[in-house]
């Protein structure tokens, strides 16, 4: 349940931090983990999330390459999203436009738009206080809007 | 030196260390090392009310009243007058207690315990209340409250003991028995605390006490104080208030223990639990624990997971049960687990007499030693374990008490028997059959007793584990 | 109007408009993922301790210290009771480890009492110079009484 539910979202926040293959692993383990805990989380959503996120940041230490992971990421050919025709954005431009927020406030869009997590649930999976995750997601969206419009009128250009 | 004359020099003294060996070696070591005091005695029968002489207040002369409060009013007392340019201090006060009444400066001796009147009047008070309850917070605030005065019994003690000295060389042998009796009061009720510190510093008031009896039994037409003595309990001092509180002093200080086994505890409530109890290992500094202690610490509890899963398991739980819980929950309950089989193993033996208990004793001390080797030496295998006692030394010092006891009264025996057979010692103890002997309680068997003519030896050996101290030896002269 | 998340009508816009984008497929294996899981469990009976115990020191560490670190990883996730009454977890004040303190230093003096002897216990020192200080007032004698 958990797996189809989350397999696709848990996917797309690694990759915030991790190659394409690394999220796999790490997505793949929190599954692994989340099986073989004794007691049912209380909040298994939460629970995997933070998981998740601990394991990408383990990952990104262990490596040292924090510093040129932004880079990393932004050559990542494979888009974070689906491409439908109906959709109301497109998948790409939205792509492009998340990898430009500071790594902070893409995190937090994330977990609230594709994660389906309250502000309060990421500010527990993020350690920050619920009026600092609030205000980056606020920054975040207006940061989104202005360069997404600014994307089309370079488009139409 | 030439090479000859340095030849001949270690010869020589090889020749003479060996000879002093093979001397010391003809001797028997007990003859050299054990405790030896000397008895000049004067046969005397019971008295003619046999029970006139007790070390108890009279029922009729006791009053309603907590003891433990006054004893604290007394110490107060004493402290108030020991203070000024007369004050005495520890080494004087020793040196009058051990030395033998004839090498003591009398006059300055007598002006020093006379200053101390006060006190001692108090002292009759507080010892004729009916009961003595410590009241020491225990339940709420553990077993580590205790009494700041501990030090000053012992001084009371010695000023006593010096007092009844004073009164037996000056004839008033009524005085001494009372002064006596309230010195033994002082030392059963402050050794009946609920804590062991406070129960050792009553064996060896008593101890101090009982001592002073020499002195009377050797006074000339002493009074026979054989009943005085059997009147009192085996255990002069009770061991039982002590028992209970040490018992169960780590349940105190971790209340969740005593629900442990029916409610499963998360991870983080064992991590508290362990970081609480974390705090009282490290006995031997007094350096603080520091974070890396503690966080070491229960790393190494840790590690114990497999065992203490295969020991529940053997001891009666279902695997699948076990594996269903919280890791740190299992490592806790085979900690507590071996806690109790340990503790209990451990306290019961201080219920029996020594000399049948003594294998037990010692192997809970072998079992409280050897949870170490389950984490390669270190106390935190289990720290419940590590807050036991030293139960086999603490019954080995009640039962040198006994013993102490038990010579006097074995004396008394004997000059009773002198004074029923023309001044006659019995050529052993088994001639004596008027009144029970007692028992060497460390041998659980007669005292060693040897007599020629007009003197005798009666002895209990230094026992095993014992040193030099821990064995007595009277050399009895009948006057 | 804003809602509970504190959006205005055009952020809320953004943000429902975003979300009908969906993640592109994970391309994980559900098989891969519960062989693993299966091999984890039998190494876990055994082992997992290992991790926790290295993830439980990190968060003991930060703990102990009083430092907490707002990027620490945490590893605890909360987890349900199953079958047994919850237990109050108990508050760890700076009185419980004064009190973790004095029952350590009991232990030490009744070692200490035993291996050495009396002269251990703390002891008053006779005075030298008369006993300073005013003498008791009928108000000092009785709050003296009052707290015996």
């Amino acid at each position: 349940m958990w797996y189809d539910s989350y397999s696709d979202r848990l996917m797309l926040y690694a990759r915030n931090w991790l190659s394409e293959d690394t999220a796999r692993d790490a997505v793949q383990g929190a599954f692994v983990r989340l099986m073989g805990q004794s007691l049912t989380p209380r909040d298994p959503q939460a629970w995997l999330f933070r998981t998740v996120r601990n394991e990408a940041i383990t990952r990104l230490r262990r490596r040292e390459r924090y510093q040129r992971h932004g880079q990393k990421l932004a050559t990542q050919r494979l888009c974070w999203f689906e491409s439908h025709p109906e959709d109301l954005i497109d998948a790409h431009t939205a792509h492009e436009v998340l990898m430009t927020l500071p790594e902070a406030q893409r995190e937090v869009v994330l977990l609230r738009i594709w994660g389906q997590l309250s502000l309060k649930q990421i500010a527990r999976i993020v350690g920050s206080p619920l009026t600092t995750v609030h205000s980056r997601y606020k920054a975040a969206l207006a940061a989104i809007k202005e360069r997404m419009q600014s994307s089309c009128r370079t488009r139409m250009d | 030196m030439t090479r000859n004359v340095r030849g001949l020099w270690a010869l020589t003294v090889i020749a003479l260390a060996l000879s002093a060996g093979l001397a010391r070696a003809a001797d028997p070591p007990q003859r050299k090392k054990i405790t030896t005091r000397s008895l000049q005695v004067s046969a005397a029968r019971e008295p003619r009310f046999a029970l006139q002489y007790r070390f108890e207040p009279s029922y009729l002369d006791q009053e309603a009243g907590n003891a433990a409060f006054l004893y604290q009013i007394v110490v107060a007392q004493m402290m108030q007058t020991n203070s000024g340019n007369e004050a005495l201090d520890g080494d004087t006060l020793n040196q009058w207690y051990r030395d033998p009444v004839e090498d003591l400066p009398l006059e300055k001796v007598r002006g020093a315990i006379t200053r101390f009147e006060h006190t001692f009047r108090l002292l009759q008070t507080a010892v004729r209340r009916q009961e003595c309850t410590w009241e020491y917070p225990i339940r709420k605030e553990g077993v580590p409250y205790v009494s700041p005065l501990l030090n000053e019994y012992r001084m009371l003690t010695r000023l006593v003991a010096i007092k009844a000295k004073l009164e037996m060389h000056d004839g008033e042998m009524a005085a001494a028995l009372k002064t006596l009796q309230a010195g033994m009061s002082l030392a059963r009720d402050v050794g009946a605390g609920p804590n062991y510190v406070q129960h050792l510093v009553g064996l060896a008031m008593a101890a101090q006490t009982v001592r002073q009896l020499e002195g009377w039994i050797q006074k000339p037409d002493a009074p026979n104080l054989y009943w005085a003595l059997s009147t009192l309990p085996d255990r002069l001092v009770d061991i039982r208030p002590a028992l209970q509180t040490e018992s169960e002093a780590v349940l105190a200080e971790l209340p969740e223990l005593r629900t442990l086994e029916q409610t499963v505890l998360s991870n983080e409530q064992v991590m508290d639990l362990w970081k609480r109890a974390a705090t009282w290992v490290g006995y031997d500094t007094d350096r603080p624990r520091t974070a890396l202690d503690v966080t070491g610490d229960i790393t190494l509890m840790m590690s114990q997971y497999p065992r203490a899963k295969a020991s529940l398991v053997e001891h009666g739980y279902a695997r699948q049960t076990v594996e269903t819980w919280p890791v740190l929950y299992a490592i806790v309950v085979d900690q507590y687990q071996q806690f109790r089989a340990i503790r209990d193993l451990v306290f019961k033996w201080t219920y029996m007499p020594f000399a049948q208990a003594r294998d037990g004793l010692m192997q809970g001390e072998r079992a409280v030693s050897g949870i170490w080797k389950y984490s390669h030496g270190s106390e935190l295998a289990n720290p419940f374990v590590d807050t036991l006692p030293a139960a086999y030394r603490i019954a080995f010092l009640d039962t040198r008490l006994a013993r102490d006891v038990a010579m006097l009264r074995t004396v008394e025996a004997i000059r009773m028997y002198a004074a029923d057979h023309n001044g006659k010692l019995p050529a052993s103890l088994a001639d004596i059959t008027a009144v029970p002997v007692p028992q060497d309680p460390f041998q659980g068997r007669a005292f060693r007793y040897e007599a020629r003519g007009k003197s005798a030896v009666l002895e209990s050996p230094i026992p095993p584990d014992g040193g030099p101290r821990d064995g007595l030896r009277y050399e009895i002269t009948l006057r | 109007m804003p809602n509970e998340n504190g959006l205005n009508p055009l952020e809320q816009e953004l943000e429902a408009a975003l979300g009908t984008l969906a993640p592109a497929q994970a391309g994980l294996s559900r098989d891969q993922i519960m062989f693993a899981a299966g091999q984890a469990s039998m190494r876990r009976r055994n082992r997992a301790w290992q991790g926790v115990s290295s993830a439980l020191v990190v968060l003991l560490l930060v703990s102990v210290s009083l430092r907490p670190d707002p990027t620490v990883i945490e590893v605890g996730p909360e987890v349900a009771r199953i079958d047994a009454p919850r237990v109050a977890p108990p508050s760890v004040t700076s009185g419980d480890d004064d009190r973790g303190q004095a029952f350590r230093q009991y232990v030490r003096t009744r070692r200490a009492v035993l291996e050495r002897g009396f002269d251990v216990l703390p002891a008053s020192k006779p005075t030298r110079t008369p006993v300073g200080g005013p003498p008791l007032t009928r108000e000092d004698l009785s709050d003296l009484l009052s707290s015996t």
